[in-house]
């Protein structure tokens, strides 16, 4: 159990794919309304305590971070004035950052790395757009428009490497081909803004999405009429829901009722909206939080309240 | 025969993606190390991974003609960005105040647009729109929503006190007559004038008002996106009813809000001087949060008690009016029969609330049987009772390091060395750490002298070995346990510790022999059951893990965070027809669905 204080607002925590304790931590100042933005590197070792490995400036705040899945050194951050940040940690810190691509008119929100191809990044942004890129291009290889407001997240599907979904402010959940020009599906999942949305990842025609009505719903895409299941525990807007890269239906979400909650989404009580545990560390916006691939059971959340916290959800011994 | 790999559908499609060694693992790998190579008759086919259907490939096809796929890069260059009303069922006052932002910003040298320059956001449409998030907020039941440093942030801002400039906020000091009254007094009058008008439109006049006296320019007209994190967070935050605009009630309420937020800011900076470091567990503790992350548990159920600290007596209770109860809460205790002793105990200091041997037995019992919330509640009566003695001093320590609180763990276990005859010297002589960041290595060294003085003293070793558990030392802990442990082999509660240090140091499968080795000695301690549970799931073997916790619920039913634990072992192991079990809390079912052998 673990936690690490950062000097602003912490937006996103992300879990290397290549090294078991390491974090990646997206910062804004302000809460991300105005200043500038840190990104940070922390190394979570075997002992439970956390070191800061790397810290990066940017002129206006960070609200999400991606590692990258082909070089285990390299990470992108995505900015407050549209930009996406590329570090090497392997470079000094002068070096660093090593790109900004600038495209994006308003705040890019989040970013997500291709788990099989491995050279391609999405981006998604207040300015109702979501890009492609590659580190080997300088300009975004495409760019996707049809939302009609602000794209909060973007998600892989991680069976179809050339799909992927985005949940937006216009209500609607699109999923989009890279072999096709418009989106393949459009899901209006919500009656109000979704902020977020993933994939199963062990079932890829399931979604879950989270929603300002405070709200997580299942969609199968194959029946995008109806979801498959509503999950109300949450008391404010459901910021970020992610599905366990180890089991089909474990789901995590983190909400502005400073909560995180772990779901088992094939039990009755999800419907009832009972999750199976509930976390309740954060004194501000619970923002972001992920699952670790390599170590089963590590799960990290970051807050508004300068804190990411990286634990075991299966529980931890008593003295 | 086995579903086609990812891997063999991208090669397949060619499109396969470098493989890079070390990389991450597929999700076929994930899935198969976890559940096992899918297998053919016999094997856990229920675990099978679906194979992906494409189903990708099908909605495409099934996609009216689209023109080339040149063409519809140049369409969207083209095509000006067009935002149209939000056809939403429930259209907010945000969505309303944005069009009129939108409106306003297109017939502007749109500044934001330029590359590296920053959006002056100094304006009424922030204050407003944040002064209609703060009244929400302030209105909020939670009193952590309440006492939010955002919610400060927001009220200050509302009030003009902050003011967004150059990439920065700046302070501004308090205006003379509250920007909040004047402005509730304003839209009153705007309304009479008007009649109903609309939620949408107190806003934009109010903000075009404040655009007329302070004149053309980028402060008022270049928002654009500027202040749209209020609206996401307005609408995160708002249950989507922001229409009410503001009345002089929640004028009022911003008002105290603000207020509050400055006294408790206030609080916080009155003890920086002296605990800041260790401030912050107590801050997350002390404030009703209701997770004990190393007990961890559902948020819900949590009696009122928590956020005090208080002792919270069983409601039902044989034992009350038993003149012997104390002498059978004894009894029961030698016997293991934890649950059933602790009833008797409470009749006792319910009779006599001063008995302190009772409320330190009390505190045992409850932190065998995993509760150390309650532990510590009890173990406080005894330590107001009599603040020497050495018993409750040790158990306060160990259990404040199980609830996170580490300043309160060693201020404990400091007073129990101060308190014992040959140590009180030494003690005095260290005196303070230099700063609270060294505070827990300088009272190490402390122990550590004082273990050289006296290398028999079994519990100066506990507490040495509790210290180094504290500050992550696993390794010197292991090694502190293990000699307290040749000193009093048969300690039960001595080999839980020792388990507990390994499994927080990795090492499962030893701390699984150090706690068999305290249950060998007593059978029915529920906190080695539960940590032995722990324990399989670190190994993964959740089927077993799922029937520790069910013996330990068995002996201790109360035990929320356990069935917590229970519900998500059984998850992992897939075993979800026995959810209703759990939550029925039908232990029989449970026992003979999981059994022990």
């Amino acid at each position: 159990m673990g936690r690490c204080r950062t000097a602003f607002n912490a937006y996103s925590v992300k879990f290397s794919p290549f090294f078991e304790g390491r974090i990646a931590v997206a910062t804004a100042q302000n809460f991300g309304i105005i200043g500038n933005g840190k990104q940070y590197v922390f190394e979570v070792t075997p002992h439970g305590a956390i070191i800061e490995v790397a810290q990066y400036d940017t002129l206006d705040g960070l609200y999400d971070c991606a590692w990258s899945e082909a070089n285990e050194n390299v990470l992108v951050a995505s900015s407050g004035d549209g930009s996406i940040k590329v570090y090497d940690t392997a470079l000094p810190p002068a070096a660093n950052p090593v790109r900004s691509f600038k495209e994006h008119r308003h705040e890019c929100c989040s970013v997500a790395w291709n788990t099989s191809k491995r050279d391609l990044f999405l981006s998604s942004s207040w300015d109702d757009t979501i890009k492609l890129w590659t580190l080997q291009a300088p300009a975004s290889l495409r760019t996707f428009a049809g939302h009609t407001y602000c794209v909060y997240h973007v998600a892989w599907n991680p069976q179809q490497p050339e799909v992927f979904l985005s949940a937006s402010g216009d209500t609607t959940v699109r999923v989009w081909d890279l072999r096709q020009p418009a989106p393949t599906l459009v899901l209006p999942a919500h009656g109000f803004e979704i902020l977020t949305a993933d994939w199963c990842k062990y079932n890829d025609c399931l979604l879950a999405t989270g929603s300002v009505d405070k709200s997580i719903k299942l969609w199968d895409v194959r029946v995008p009429n109806r979801e498959l299941l509503m999950m109300m525990g949450h008391s404010y807007a459901v910021r970020r829901v992610l599905f366990s890269p180890h089991s089909e239906s474990l789901l995590l979400s983190c909400s502005y009722d400073m909560t995180v909650k772990l779901w088992d989404t094939a039990s009755p009580q999800a419907a009832q909206g009972l999750p199976l545990r509930s976390w309740d560390h954060h004194t501000e916006f619970a923002v972001g939080i992920d699952f670790s691939t390599l170590r089963e059971g590590l799960i990290a959340s970051a807050g508004w309240d300068e804190s990411a916290w990286v634990w075991d959800q299966r529980g931890f011994p008593s003295l | 025969g086995p579903p086609p790999s990812v891997a063999a559908d991208l090669a397949a499609a060619g499109g396969a993606a470098a493989q890079l060694p070390g990389g991450p693992e597929s999700w076929d790998a994930i899935w198969e190390h976890r559940h096992g190579p899918a297998a053919g008759p016999g094997g856990p086919a229920a675990l099978m991974r679906p194979p992906s259907t494409g189903w990708a490939t099908e909605f495409a096809a099934a996609q009216a003609p689209q023109p080339p796929a040149a063409s519809w890069a140049a369409e969207f260059a083209a095509s000006a960005p067009a935002h149209p009303v939000m056809e939403t069922t429930a259209s907010t006052w945000a969505a309303d105040f944005k069009q009129e932002q939108d409106q306003a910003a297109a017939t502007t040298t749109a500044t934001d647009q330029q590359q590296g320059q920053q959006v002056t956001r100094g304006s009424a449409d922030t204050r407003s729109t944040s002064a209609a998030l703060a009244a929400v907020l302030s209105q909020a039941s939670d009193p952590k929503m309440r006492n939010s440093k955002f919610l400060q942030f927001v009220s200050k801002m509302s009030k003009g006190e902050l003011i967004l400039e150059d990439n920065k906020v700046v302070e501004r000091r308090p205006e003379a007559a509250s920007w909040a009254a004047e402005f509730g007094q304003q839209q009153q009058q705007q309304q009479q004038q008007q009649g109903n008008a609309g939620p949408s439109q107190w806003a934009a006049e109010f903000a075009g008002q404040h655009r007329e006296v302070a004149g053309p320019g980028p402060s008022s007209a270049a928002i654009g996106r500027g202040g749209e994190w209020v609206e996401e967070f307005a609408r995160g935050v708002s249950d989507l009813r922001l229409d009410e605009g503001l009345d002089a009630a929640t004028a009022a309420q911003l008002e105290a809000a603000w207020r509050d937020g400055e006294a408790s800011s206030w609080v916080h900076e009155f003890n920086k001087g002296d605990e800041q470091q260790f401030e912050e567990w107590e801050r997350i503790y002390g404030h009703g949060a209701v997770d004990s992350l190393l007990g961890g548990g559902v948020a819900a159920g949590m009696g009122p008690g928590a956020a005090t600290g208080e002792y919270v007596f069983s409601e039902q209770n044989p034992f009350l009016g038993d003149p012997d109860a104390l002498q059978k809460g004894k009894d029961l205790f030698r016997r293991g029969i934890l649950s059933e002793a602790a009833l008797a105990l409470e009749a006792e200091v319910r009779a006599h609330p001063e008995n302190a041997e009772a409320w330190r037995l009390l505190g045992t019992v409850h932190a065998e049987n995993d509760d150390d919330r309650q532990a510590i509640a009890a173990m406080m009566r005894a330590h107001a009772a009599d603040p020497r003695d050495p018993e409750v001093l040790l158990a306060l320590g160990v259990s404040h390091t199980n609830e996170l609180s580490q300043w309160e763990a060693v201020r404990h276990l400091r007073s129990w060395l101060a308190a014992q005859p040959p140590y009180s010297a030494l003690d005095a002589a260290a005196g303070e750490a230099p700063d609270t960041s060294q505070r827990l290595t300088h009272v190490i060294r402390l122990f550590e002298s004082a273990a050289a003085l006296a290398p028999s003293d079994p519990e100066l070793h506990v507490a040495l070995g509790v210290l180094h558990h504290l500050g992550r030392q696993y390794d010197a802990a292991v090694a502190a346990f293990h000699r307290a442990l040749e000193l009093r082999p048969s300690d039960y509660s001595l080999w839980n510790k020792l388990g507990a240090t390994l499994a927080n140091n990795g090492r499962s499968a030893e701390a699984l022999a150090a706690y068999q080795k305290a249950l060998d000695l007593k059978p029915n301690y529920m906190r080695a059951w539960t940590n032995m549970g722990i324990s399989y799931s670190n190994l993964g073997d959740y089927d077993r893990s799922a029937a520790f916790y069910v013996r330990a619920l068995s002996l201790n039913a109360a035990a929320e965070h356990v069935w917590g634990y229970l519900r998500t072992a059984l998850a992992c192991s897939g075993k979800l027809e026995l959810m209703v079990a759990i939550d029925n809390k039908n232990l029989a079912a449970l026992q003979e669905a999981l059994p022990l052998e």
